[in-house]
């Protein structure tokens, strides 16, 4: 239901009253238009000696028939304020051609022909050659004046030939071309100067100035119709954008207060409107709502999907940390395992070698007893040489005695023949015998008495010899004790070293199985391992599929995001 | 003529033995309190006392060394002096006697005062020896007052009571 206001009828009022005549008028102009073309189709269509001399201009079209005028050389009327303002020259005549050929067809009058039998152009090829070109050059100039071109005719009627120029405009609406050729008599000034200026006749000026006003009132009666409807829309458009913001403050914009003027409530239709736009209201802000809570929810999700990147990531590099510690333990194992072989094998050396050490040490501790009892032999030896030592020394000490008592008989004998000597002496030549025996009996006993103080002195020298060698096989009869008692600790020690290795052997042998034992539980270690390591890289690989996973999911929440985003709530 | 050699320490002598009446091995004696150094003693002879004055004290102020071969020679005098005055000598190496001829005898051509008895030298295969005028050695003991006579009586009567 629609209900007009006074603005507006006064508005058509006029309206009305300005578009009538004028359009009166723009049909009349039309109209005459429309006959200036039928004319001049005429004319090219049915009669070849109808000469034409008009111009065409945009879309009102000032024109005088040409039929009116005939054929006209230099004619003027009406067209020439029309289309020449400067023309200088003798002779003018403009040929409309159409650029089409077809549109002339088979009937029409070649325009080369007529032109050259008025003296325009030149006869034949020649002529048509330079038509083609201004026409050319029209059509590449685009509605502008083609420059001038200066050529010469020669009429057959006339000895004398003339030169002349020809310039062409191209009129686009209908097709055309618009040539005009003049006779050039002053060198070097434009033969031709064709304007675009059009006369524009006062009806018609005043029935277009009345159409425009028309149109005005018509835009804005149509204007304060279609306002509510343009407000709306402008509500649909910043929904369709997106710009919810902008939406909300058109609605609030245009919400009927609650007192509003009478006269606002008065109108049906702006009722009608404020419940469109409260409807609009209720929706923008139903939207508003929504997209907050998308918002907030995809700001959730992104941030859920931020963290469960970073937490695959880490998850990601604690297997990767995993992977390496256990193949670094795989490895650390297996050298442990290498390791205990081989003292398992050094283990086995030491034992051969403890139990030659016992075998040596018995066979050492046998000698060892051997030489024990060769040692207190000696020492028994040695105190039976002592023994037979002391012997020999008593038996020296009686030789002494014997050397003693023999030295003193020698003395008494020596005293004996001395004195014997003296009393012979005494005697006289009756003592000379006895002189000689005293002699005899001293020089015995000088001898005994020297060979007593040898042996005496031989003595000596036995006794202190066997006085040294006493001593000597005491101090070597200790040296045996010691030697025998030093051997009796050896021997001990021996044992007490045998017994020690013996009893190594079954800790060798305890301590080869712990081996044994820890190389194999190395082995198994190993093997778990190196399966544990396949589980870390199954698991790696189980994250790097997760990350992809949460990549994609981050990528949707992404796109939703941005999609979201359009909606422009703040 | 036969001489007595003895010797006091490295000294070579010899003495003639008109003057010897015997070689005694040399024994333990009787000291005589207050007496010289060189008389050492008194020395039981043949019933009689006789004292004892050793050489190498006397000469060289050095008593002789006991040995088997040191001895003690018995001396007496020769004529003139009246009664005979008889001593014992104690020397060293009294184990030979040596025959020579009293032409042999060198005179020394000087008198020592404390051993007058000492004038001649003997040439023998040794060398040469000092010789030893027995008559004034013990002339010389005489002189001296260490032997007398009535000495010797005494001594011998002292004796013979004590020792039975």
């Amino acid at each position: 239901m629609v209900a007009i206001s006074s603005k507006q009828r006064l508005l058509i009022l006029v309206a009305l009253a300005v578009l009538v005549p004028s359009a009166l008028a723009l049909m009349a102009l039309l109209w005459e238009a429309g006959q200036v073309r039928q004319t001049i189709a005429q004319h090219w269509g049915a009669n070849a000696k109808a000469e034409v001399e008009g111009v065409a201009t945009g879309v009102s079209l000032v024109c005088k028939s040409a039929s009116q005028a005939g054929v006209s050389r230099g004619g003027s009327g009406i067209l020439r304020t029309a289309i020449t303002r400067p023309v200088v020259g003798r002779q003018t005549a403009y040929m409309i051609i159409p650029n089409d050929d077809s549109k002339g067809a088979a009937a029409r009058v070649d325009p080369v022909q007529l032109l050259a039998e008025r003296g325009f152009l030149p006869q034949g090829t020649k002529g048509k050659e330079i038509l083609n070109r201004l026409s050319s050059t029209a059509i590449d100039a685009r509605g502008s004046t083609t420059p001038p071109i200066s050529f010469a005719v020669s009429p057959s009627d006339q000895g004398t030939s003339s030169a002349m120029v020809a310039s062409a405009v191209y009129f686009a609406p209908w097709d055309w071309i618009i040539v005009a050729f003049a006779e050039q008599h002053e060198a070097g000034s434009p033969p031709i100067a064709m304007s675009s200026q059009y006369l524009i006749g006062g009806m018609f000026v005043a029935s277009f100035i009345l159409l425009v006003l028309g149109l005005v009132a018509a835009r804005g009666l149509a204007w304060s119709f279609s306002a509510p409807l343009r407000q709306l829309a402008d509500i649909q458009q910043s929904v369709g954008d997106g710009d919810l913001v902008a939406a909300r403050g058109h609605v609030l914009a245009r919400r009927p207060s609650e007192n509003g003027s009478p006269a606002d409530r008065g109108r049906p239709w702006d009722h009608d409107a404020a419940e469109a736009i409260r409807a609009a209201d209720k929706m923008t802000r139903a939207i508003l709502l929504l997209l907050q809570g998308l918002r907030r929810a995809i700001g959730e999700m992104s941030t859920t999907s931020e963290n469960i990147v970073s937490t695959s990531n880490q998850q990601e590099r604690t297997i990767m940390d995993f992977g390496a510690s256990t193949s670094q333990i795989a490895t650390a194992v297996k050298e442990i395992s290498a390791t205990s072989q081989e003292l398992v094998g050094t283990m086995e050396d030491v034992a051969s070698v403890s139990a030659n050490a016992t075998e040596l040490a018995e066979s050492g501790r046998t000698s060892l007893e051997g030489m024990e009892a060769t040692m207190k032999q000696l020492a028994d030896a040695t105190s039976s040489i002592r023994g037979k030592l002391s012997v020999i020394r008593e038996k020296a000490g009686d030789i002494n005695l014997v050397v003693t008592t023999i030295n003193k008989v020698a003395d008494q004998t020596n005293l004996l023949s001395v004195n014997a000597a003296i009393e012979a002496e005494k005697a006289g030549e009756f003592g000379t015998g006895f002189a000689v025996v005293a002699q005899e009996i001293r020089r015995l006993a000088d001898q005994s008495a020297t060979s007593m103080f040898e042996i005496e002195h031989m003595v000596d020298e036995m006794h202190a010899a066997v006085t040294a060698g006493v001593q000597e096989m005491d101090r070597f009869a200790d040296e045996v004790r010691g030697g025998v008692a030093e051997v009796g600790t050896i021997g001990s020690h021996l044992i007490e070293i045998i017994e020690s290795v013996r009893a190594m052997t079954p800790r060798f042998d305890s301590v080869n199985e712990g081996m044994r034992a820890q190389s194999l539980g190395a082995r198994q270690i190993s093997e778990a391992m190196i399966k544990l390591t396949d589980g870390a890289r199954a698991a790696a690989e189980s994250v790097e599929h997760l990350n992809g996973a949460t990549q994609s999911l981050r990528g949707g929440v992404e796109e939703l995001r941005h999609e979201v985003d359009r909606f422009r709530v703040e | 003529m036969l001489a007595l050699l003895f010797s006091i320490g490295d000294d070579r002598f010899a003495l003639d033995t008109i003057s010897v009446i015997e070689v005694a091995p040399m024994v333990d004696l009787t000291p005589i309190a207050d007496a010289p150094a060189h008389v050492i003693g008194l020395f039981r002879y043949r019933e009689r006392i006789l004292p004892v004055i050793d050489f190498g004290t006397l000469l060289r102020d050095r008593p002789s060394h006991r040995r088997l071969s040191t001895r003690i020679i018995v001396m007496t005098t020769q004529g003139g002096h009246e009664p005979t005055r008889r001593c014992g000598i104690v020397a060293e190496r009294v184990t030979d006697t040596l025959h020579y001829d009293a032409a042999d005898l060198r005179d020394v051509g000087m008198r020592l005062d404390n051993a007058p008895f000492l004038d001649a030298l003997l040439p023998t295969p040794e060398g040469m020896i000092r010789f030893v005028n027995g008559e004034r050695l013990v002339a010389g003991l005489v002189a001296n007052e260490l032997i007398t006579g009535a000495m010797e009586h005494e001594a011998w009567d002292s004796h013979s009571s004590s020792t039975d």
